[in-house]
């Protein structure tokens, strides 16, 4: 039997619990068992952007040692998969056998659509949404994992759902991690682009594949255009995205 | 010999080497596979999108006629010819049957100074070409005493004879050519279209240091 | 040109609040980006296109060195003379003497970023040698003094009041007038007057062929032609990097070259110069220089992890699609080169301790890398950057952590191996400095934004109870 562990990003544990247990509940319905290694921590993404390399090693040789014993391991982020999967292997260059053990965890490691539908073939996941939805393009899920077909795959295949054009939806929403906070002024200006974008799609909802794009929009859209809400692609397909619903907040 | 040369040198060179790629493989230029005919027609199509005036004759006899009345209607008064074989000859035949136009030739200069001054006040610079490329309209000179630089760069207006044989499909055959006859010339100029900027408020506009229409009349021989 | 890169973040918030600025920066940008993708649309197979066009240049610096020595051996055999400069000063320095030797009154000179590297027009104002710029976007900030908006473009977001005030004080225009053809035409005529009499002109090299020991420039305006044609002294200044081994690479070079910069097919005019004017020829220089600036580029190249920043060839493609760029402008990066490869080059060839908001303003969104056709990863190289700051590498000016950075990183690793650790203080103490209205994430954050409530549970302790080993 697949093991499948997930990983969860200490920025979806801490703010956005329910993408995980959103994800969770697809992958359930999908009957998917999943475990999750209580003892992860974190990528080490915000260290090793900073130059922090030795401190990021430390993080990577936790991670790797926490879920290099499974089959696969799905996460709800595409910057951290990227992490992994890319940057791992580089950091240990002069350390062959971690670098060994790195490249192998890198061939069994996958962002959520991709996991659904490259690797279970998936993507009719049972979700439903009447109304029309708009898609952002991550950074790193894009360009860095080479995702796009498969988020896109998902939202068409959710009845009801009309997945429409969005201008410049594969340009930066400007949370790029600590940028978001080191350069606020750019970040917002960048932010506010995305935003007028996506209310000019006219769609009902935004969709996207990663957690730090999805704290950076939804805290412009909550101050500024309150009535516009932004979802995880886990929360889409697990069904609880009806705008009219949302009015709670977490 | 020069210590800085030298020292630059040694940095490029004792480093770890890198590997050298092989150059990946590209798919040929459609113009590589195009005939005479078509080279002429994609050249002119080029040509008038590149925002040269174009203008067809069917063969050499007809140029001085053609050229006499373009001459007259554009009411170019003093010219800056070329003179390599063909165009002195063409030109002998312009003079003769336009008495009233001021056609200078580089030979006409034993000095720098006036030539380059004449350059720099006549209407229209007059040059053949030494090879027209297809794949982008690119008239290209390879510049020598007869056929030298400032004619087809200071005046307004460059007017350019083109003939068929002239035509090429792509850069390389240009530089293939002429590396096969010997050396390059002290300057190869690519021309395509007029001088151009949209420097101030992105507004486009010709002829901004070079001319600003380019005239070229194109013989179907 | 005054280094001004210390500045980023004060100029960055000028041109954000600038609405003038921020509108070109909307309109123009993606245009060129659109043109770019047209033009790189008519090669048969774009793709291909790009994979060529990075392995000429990945093949052109693994083999620099010879590469250099056989462009020079047959650019001398042509009649060039060619001049090694180790440092800036030593160009500036060679072009004085050629021109005090020669007692040239004024020199004029093609749009060249390596000459503002080289601040050569202030190091010849102060020999009392005139430099006048002839490109019209170069030459209108140089009267206005002010630095390039654009690589393409350096003056396109000036109003064309600015420039008609500034053209009647200094370029000899009589009548004011806002039509940016009539502008133009006042800027041809006056140049043109220099042109007439000049007697050095400079220029930058886009490319330079070893196998002959020629030189290759673009341009749409013809000022690059005057400036090689119309005076007896051509002085042509390439960095060392921009050198490939022949003319079927050149080509390819320029086809990506043009459609990258401009969307164009190619440029209005390129010029191949091989050696000086033959003695019977009327026209061009009996002086040909060709002047190989290192300037810092043999020492980057030395260093495995940096030497692919050589590789561009200054097409502006990544400067273009950048979202940082295309919501600051040029301003900010504050020398020669902005955009992405300015975040490599300026810190590459000043150091990482005055160009730290370069490199440290960047999403690692990989447009940029997605995009050149030099095959240049500037998010890779970005990242070493900041690891060689963090660690204060002495030969590259690496400034070292600040306590606070140093301090958070190391209480991060330590707490990332230890789970309990991780989950009973790391993040708890996360939740308290986030909230901290006075510690800064939050007031950064908020400017516009809604700072993101903590959930009252962690997925963790949520999911906790169900853990299966």
């Amino acid at each position: 039997m697949t093991r499948t562990a997930l990983f969860i990003p200490c920025s979806v544990n801490l703010l956005l619990p329910e993408v995980a247990i959103s994800m969770e509940r697809v992958l359930d319905r999908l009957g998917v068992h999943t475990v999750y290694p209580p003892a992860q921590t974190c990528c080490g993404q915000m260290v090793f952007n900073k130059g922090f390399f030795d401190e990021a090693r430390s993080f990577a040789r936790h991670f790797i040692t926490v879920f290099e014993g499974f089959d696969a391991v799905v996460c709800p982020s595409g910057s951290c998969t990227a992490m992994v999967k890319h940057r791992y292997p580089g950091l240990f260059d002069d350390d062959p056998g971690m670098k060994q053990r790195a490249e192998s965890l890198s061939g069994r490691i996958f962002e959520f659509s991709q996991y659904l539908v490259d690797v279970l073939s998936i993507t009719d996941t049972g979700a439903s949404f009447h109304g029309k939805v708009a898609y952002h393009e991550s950074c790193h899920l894009l360009r860095d994992l080479g995702v796009s077909e498969q988020p896109k795959a998902l939202i068409r295949a959710a009845r009801g759902t009309e997945l429409v054009f969005m201008k410049d939806a594969d340009m930066c929403c400007g949370f790029g991690g600590e940028f978001s906070l080191d350069y606020p002024e750019i970040s917002t200006a960048m932010v506010e682009g995305k935003v007028n974008h996506f209310l000019e799609s006219g769609a009902d909802l935004l969709v996207l594949g990663e957690p730090g794009c999805l704290l950076n929009i939804r805290g412009f859209l909550d101050r500024n255009h309150p009535g516009k809400t932004v979802r995880h692609i886990a929360e889409f397909l697990a069904g609880t995205t009806d705008p009219k619903e949302e009015a709670h907040g977490h | 010999m020069n210590p800085m040369r030298d020292a630059i040198l040694q940095r490029l060179t004792t480093g770890k080497p890198g590997p050298v790629p092989d150059l990946p493989p590209l798919p040929d230029l459609p113009h590589l596979a195009m005939d005479p005919d078509e080279l002429l027609d994609t050249l002119v199509k080029h040509l008038t999108e590149q925002s040269a005036e174009v203008h067809r004759v069917q063969s050499d006899g007809e140029l001085p006629d053609f050229l006499a009345a373009l001459i007259r209607d554009n009411n170019f008064t003093r010219i800056l010819a070329s003179q390599d074989p063909f165009m002195a000859s063409l030109t002998q035949e312009l003079t003769r049957s336009m008495p009233n136009l001021v056609l200078f030739r580089p030979d006409d200069f034993p000095e720098r100074g006036p030539y380059k001054e004449t350059a720099f006040t006549v209407d229209a610079g007059l040059t053949s070409v030494d090879y027209a490329v297809a794949e982008s309209g690119t008239l290209v000179i390879a510049h020598n005493r007869t056929n030298p630089r400032l004619p087809s760069l200071s005046p307004l207006v460059h007017l350019a004879v083109v003939r068929k044989s002239d035509v090429v499909p792509v850069y390389e055959t240009v530089l293939k050519r002429l590396m096969d006859s010997g050396d390059l010339p002290s300057q190869l100029t690519f021309i395509t279209g007029p001088s151009m900027t949209a420097d101030i408020m992105a507004t486009p506009f010709r002829g901004m240091h070079g001319p600003k229409r380019l005239l070229v009349v194109v013989v179907d021989d | 040109m005054d280094i001004n890169t210390e500045n980023y973040v004060n100029e960055a918030r000028k041109e954000l609040e600038n609405p003038g600025s921020r509108m070109f920066l909307d309109f123009f940008l993606p245009v060129l980006s659109a043109v770019r993708e047209i033009g790189m649309g008519s090669f048969p197979d774009p793709a291909a296109a790009v994979e060529r066009a990075r392995a000429i240049r990945k093949k052109s610096v693994a083999d620099l060195g010879r590469l250099l020595t056989t462009f020079e051996k047959n650019a001398v055999k042509a009649g060039a003379k060619v001049f090694w400069a180790e440092t800036a000063h030593e160009a500036n320095a060679y072009i004085r003497d050629l021109v005090n030797r020669h007692k040239i009154p004024y020199v004029t000179k093609g749009k060249s970023m390596i000459t503002e590297e080289l601040g050569l027009n202030d190091f010849l104002a102060k020999n009392g040698t005139p430099v006048f710029e002839t490109d019209l976007g170069e030459f209108i900030i140089q009267l206005l003094e002010k630095p390039p908006f654009h690589i393409i473009g350096p003056a396109i977001n000036i109003p064309t009041d600015q420039i008609s005030r500034i053209f009647m004080e200094k370029a000899g225009m009589k009548d004011p007038s806002s039509d940016p053809v009539a502008l133009g035409q006042a800027a041809r005529g006056f140049l043109r007057d220099k042109f007439r009499h000049m007697r050095l002109g400079i220029t930058g090299v886009n490319l330079a062929v070893a196998e002959t020991g020629s030189i290759v420039n673009v341009e749409n305006e013809g000022n690059i032609r005057f400036n090689k044609s119309a005076p007896d002294i051509q002085v042509s200044i390439m960095s060392l990097e921009k050198v490939v081994e022949n003319f079927d690479e050149a080509l390819h070079m320029i086809r990506v070259l043009c459609r990258n910069g401009t969307g164009q097919k190619i440029t209005s005019y390129v010029t191949v110069d091989t050696g000086p004017r033959k003695p019977d020829e009327p026209d061009g220089p009996s002086e040909l220089h060709i002047v190989i600036l290192d300037n810092g580029r043999s020492r980057i190249y030395q260093n495995p992890k940096t030497r692919e920043v050589l590789q561009c060839i200054r097409c502006g493609a990544c400067i273009n699609v950048c979202p940082v760029f295309r919501k600051v402008g040029g301003y900010p990066y504050g020398w020669a080169y902005t955009g992405p490869i300015g975040k490599l080059l300026n810190p590459l060839l000043l150091g990482l301790d005055r160009t730290r908001d370069l490199y440290g303003a960047c999403t690692l969104c990989k447009t940029c890398k997605t995009v050149c056709p030099a095959g240049i990863d500037h998010p890779s190289m970005i990242l070493y950057l900041r690891n060689r700051n963090m660690n204060q590498d002495p030969e590259l000016n690496g400034q070292g952590a600040t306590f606070g950075e140093r301090l958070f990183a190391k209480a991060a690793a330590l707490s990332a191996t230890r789970p309990m650790l991780w989950n009973k203080v790391a993040l708890k103490a996360l939740t308290v400095a986030a909230r901290h209205p006075d510690l800064g994430p939050a007031r950064a954050w908020t400017l516009k934004r809604r700072f993101p409530p903590v959930a009252k549970k962690t997925y963790r302790s949520l999911r906790g109870k169900k853990v299966m080993p």
